[in-house]
């Protein structure tokens, strides 16, 4: 697909547009792109690699490799979907295409399984260094009635969006879809903004105990999912113009990823805001005498909001 | 415009730029060929460097003897096993064998190759930076975290694990897709063939368990990194949650390194026995077993850290009931040899040393899995012994088992009959040799990862390093078979073993070319039938 109208027999047969296979799968010509790519991933994890030792100049390198990467992929993406527009996307391929994007949304699920096993190995057995309380004596937790709330009423609004959209377009509204997936994307967008302010107005950092870790490593790259998600509708809605019912596997894929950022958001909410971020009643009422930072903080706000949910 | 009858062109589409299947199939075969010559070299190395007490070839460098041990160990498993048995075997005789003319993404197939050997020289990097990670393939922190390890290798390394994650992800993603969606009009659940079933399964575990590896690793850098206390108890962390992490990934490893040997042993045996496999059923359920089961037993990697004695109860029991599937696996294999009419061909000799000596292996993993007699023998040269049973005599033995089988098929040039029989005799003796003392040094005690060791385990501490150059002159004699098939092999019929067999006896490969087409059924799918009860 790269180079037009090149066309080997030797190595491709039939995979051309004017003599059809006899089946429905799609022979994918030769491509540079994956080679591309992962030249590109490579000197991104180098450049990384120098950045983490204070060389000189490799946080520069390592934005280019950054872009570079994003660059290779567009271009293989691109690929992809001018192959859709030429009819090379069978019910066959687009079926392949579904299960690999479940398949794929299962491991991230398993990354967000270890990333959560992290914060609950933690939570339930703290140590001594830490005060064995959870979380740790000195932190003072994001409360999840604040923007974590807010956050959840905008995916959980996104979702349903989301979904109105395939609707729209199961329906050739295709008006009613660009609206509700502008709708999406601009609540993806005030989500990733409420993270922004949740992250700059915490009283804890990365590097506070592994409470700070554990909280901003998994939460973090659960902000990077919805920002992968919102840019990938945002293609959809740039490229919605090509679709048609039938014809939009790129958006369902989409609307698939986004109910998976979604989902993982609320077991991020019960498992780290809810029940991982609640103070025990017990330190409470300890640190009532105003001898310790928790009082300060917590008295002086709406201090039964951080009591245990379950207390 | 561009010259297209250039051949440097020609090779960069071809090989570079591949969409094709089997092009990256034999990329993977030969990819993990030479990462074996280096993987291979390097236990020389460490088994010249314990041939003797004292300081020997290593010159007394431990962390160069704790690097070589850990390239040693990731090089065999994700550049050697891996890529031969799942990219290379898999790659090749997947869409073959359930009739159809490639994978389903090709294109993340060229990319779930070529992650290789940027990881290998990513990895390479890390042995050759500041002082090497000398962590073990585990990389167990607080080894692996700044303290002990300051320089950028454990980075590299951990990178170069990223991105082999990635790559085997696609790889596995694109093996279930191809399976689930594009199998041959007709071939149903049960008549996919045991080697396809076998890759399902793989692909099942690695989706499964890698991402958690992953989360891991990446914990693991921010540790070293960005001050982050994940694996730092000083902060609240906990270096035991590391070894979840790793083990919850690292035990579905083992089976992801086994399982496709399993496949093309059934293949081999009912091929040789000239009978179908026994209880084709139980053998997809076993594995099915097997792979359910590898993500339940994490822990007995662990019974050492400190579980409490419910969790290593739990553990133990669970572990032991692996061996059931696995049993049922190795008795339907007797059951399909008995009564046939064997011929004993290399592979098939592969196959019955395999049946031997993976069961003396998976009996000594039972005996490791209770907690109690693992206290005695956990880090030994007891575990080092089981798990190169299971592995250098399991799954390599699968790649040599393979590569004879097949490589007429492949290539269509047959190997030489004398000398592929003479190198697996060469290679049984070998391995033997250096493996079966190990039981000795373990159980008087001996740990592994040392670079020196008391006098009193001298002597079978030299016979193992004895064997150990008998099987890399076996190596070294396997890459002169290797010679002798591409530069002088005959031209194979369809069925390379049609002279002395039913050329219709086999699977769906055996009535294709010898090699298949470029891209097999490009122009007319096969319908697969059930053949008739003939007994």
């Amino acid at each position: 697909m790269f180079v037009n109208g090149r066309s080997n027999k030797k190595l491709s047969t039939s995979s051309h547009g004017l003599s059809r296979p006899h089946h429905g799968y799609h022979l994918v010509d030769p491509s540079p792109w994956p080679a591309l790519t992962r030249l590109c991933v490579m000197w991104m994890l180098v450049s990384l690699v120098l950045v983490f030792h204070q060389y000189a100049g490799a946080p520069t390198l390592a934005l280019i490799a950054f872009l570079a990467v994003n660059y290779s992929a567009f271009l293989w993406w691109r690929d992809v979907n001018r192959e859709g527009m030429e009819g090379f996307h069978t019910s066959k391929v687009k079926n392949g295409l579904h299960l690999g994007m479940m398949l794929f949304i299962w491991s991230e699920r398993m990354f967000f399984v270890g990333l959560l096993w992290a914060f609950l190995h933690a939570a339930l057995m703290p140590t001594i260094q830490v005060g064995m309380s959870w979380p740790p004596v000195g932190i003072v937790p994001v409360h999840w009635t604040a923007l974590p709330r807010t956050n959840t009423i905008l995916l959980l609004r996104s979702y349903f969006t989301a979904n109105a959209a395939k609707h729209a377009m199961d329906h050739n509204n295709k008006s009613l879809c660009k609206l509700h997936l502008r709708t999406t994307i601009g609540l993806g967008l005030l989500f990733v903004y409420c993270q922004y302010l949740e992250y700059t107005g915490a009283a804890f950092t990365f590097s506070d105990t592994v409470f700070g870790s554990a909280f901003y490593l998994t939460t973090g790259f659960h902000g990077l999912h919805v920002i992968l998600g919102f840019l990938y509708l945002t293609v959809c809605y740039i490229t919605l113009n090509s679709a048609a019912p039938g014809r939009c596997t790129a958006m369902d894929l989409a609307i698939l990823y986004w109910h998976f950022v979604d989902v993982v958001w609320v077991g991020l909410l019960v498992i780290i805001y809810i029940w991982g971020c609640a103070v025990p009643r017990s330190e409470l009422e300890a640190c009532a005498d105003g001898s310790c930072a928790l009082y300060t903080v917590l008295y002086e706000r709406k201090s039964h909001e951080f009591a245990h949910p379950t207390l | 415009m561009k010259d297209t009858s250039n051949k440097w062109y020609k090779l960069f589409i071809r090989w570079f730029c591949s969409t094709n299947a089997k092009d990256i199939g034999m990329m993977y075969l030969v990819f993990a060929r030479w990462s074996g010559v280096i993987a291979t070299t390097m236990s020389l190395l460490i088994r010249m460097e314990l041939r003797s007490t004292g300081p020997g070839i290593l010159a007394g460098n431990g962390q160069l003897y704790n690097v070589l041990i850990t390239a040693h160990g990731l090089l065999m498993l994700f550049f050697v096993v891996m890529p031969a048995l799942m990219g290379g075997f898999g790659n090749w005789l997947v869409p073959v064998m359930i009739g159809r003319p490639d994978m389903a993404f090709p294109r993340m197939n060229n990319i779930s190759f070529w992650v290789l050997p940027m990881g290998m020289i990513l990895l390479l990097l890390s042995a050759l930076v500041e002082q090497g990670p000398g962590v073990g393939w585990t990389a167990y922190p607080p080894l692996s975290s700044a303290l002990s390890h300051s320089g950028a290798s454990v980075d590299l390394a951990i990178f170069s694990l990223h991105i082999i994650g990635i790559g085997s992800i696609l790889g596995s993603i694109n093996f279930l897709v191809t399976v689930a969606n594009m199998r041959a009009q007709g071939m149903t659940l049960y008549r996919v063939p045991l080697f396809v079933w076998a890759l399902c399964f793989v692909s099942i575990l690695l989706i499964g368990s890698l991402p958690v590896f992953a989360a891991g690793l990446t914990m693991l850098l921010t540790d070293r990194n960005f001050n982050t206390s994940f694996f730092l108890p000083a902060g609240g962390g906990d270096v035991v949650l590391y070894q979840h992490l790793f083990w919850f990934f690292g035990h579905p490893e083992v089976y992801v390194l086994i399982l496709p040997a399993f496949g093309i042993v059934s293949h081999v045996l009912s091929f040789f026995a000239r009978k179908p496999v026994f209880g084709y059923v139980g053998m997809v359920n076993a594995m099915g077993a097997i792979a359910v089961l590898g993500f339940l037993v994490w822990a007995h990697h662990m019974y050492t850290v400190g579980l409490d004695v419910d969790t290593r109860r739990y553990f133990t029991s669970a572990t032991m009931i692996i061996a059931v599937p696995t049993g049922i696996k190795i008795f339907s294999w007797l059951r399909t040899l008995y009564g046939g009419s064997l011929w004993l061909t290399t592979p098939m000799l592969f196959a019955l040393g395999f049946l031997v000596l993976f069961t003396i292996g998976g009996l000594t993993g039972i005996v490791l899995a209770n907690a109690g007699v693992d206290v005695a023998l956990h880090d030994t040269y007891y575990v080092v012994r089981h798990f190169h049973y299971v592995l250098s005599m399991g799954a390599v033995f699968g790649i040599f088992r393979a590569f004879y089988f097949w490589v007429s098929k492949l290539t269509g040039c047959q190997y030489p009959e004398h000398h592929g029989q003479r190198h697996f005799f060469l290679f049984f003796l070998g391995v033997n040799l250096t493996f079966f003392p190990q039981h000795f040094l373990g159980l008087a005690g001996m740990p592994r990862r040392y670079l020196d060791y008391p006098d009193a385990f001298l002597g079978w501490n030299v016979v193992s390093s004895y064997g150990s150059y008998l099987s890399a002159i076996s190596f070294v004699y396997f890459f002169y078979i290797v010679y002798l098939t591409l530069a002088y092999g005959p031209k194979c019929a369809n069925n390379p073993w049609s002279d002395q067999q039913d050329s219709t006896a086999g699977g769906i490969e055996f009535v294709l070319p010898s090699p298949p087409a470029y891209h097999t059924f490009g122009d007319q799918l096969p319908v697969i039938r059930p053949t008739p009860q003939l007994v």
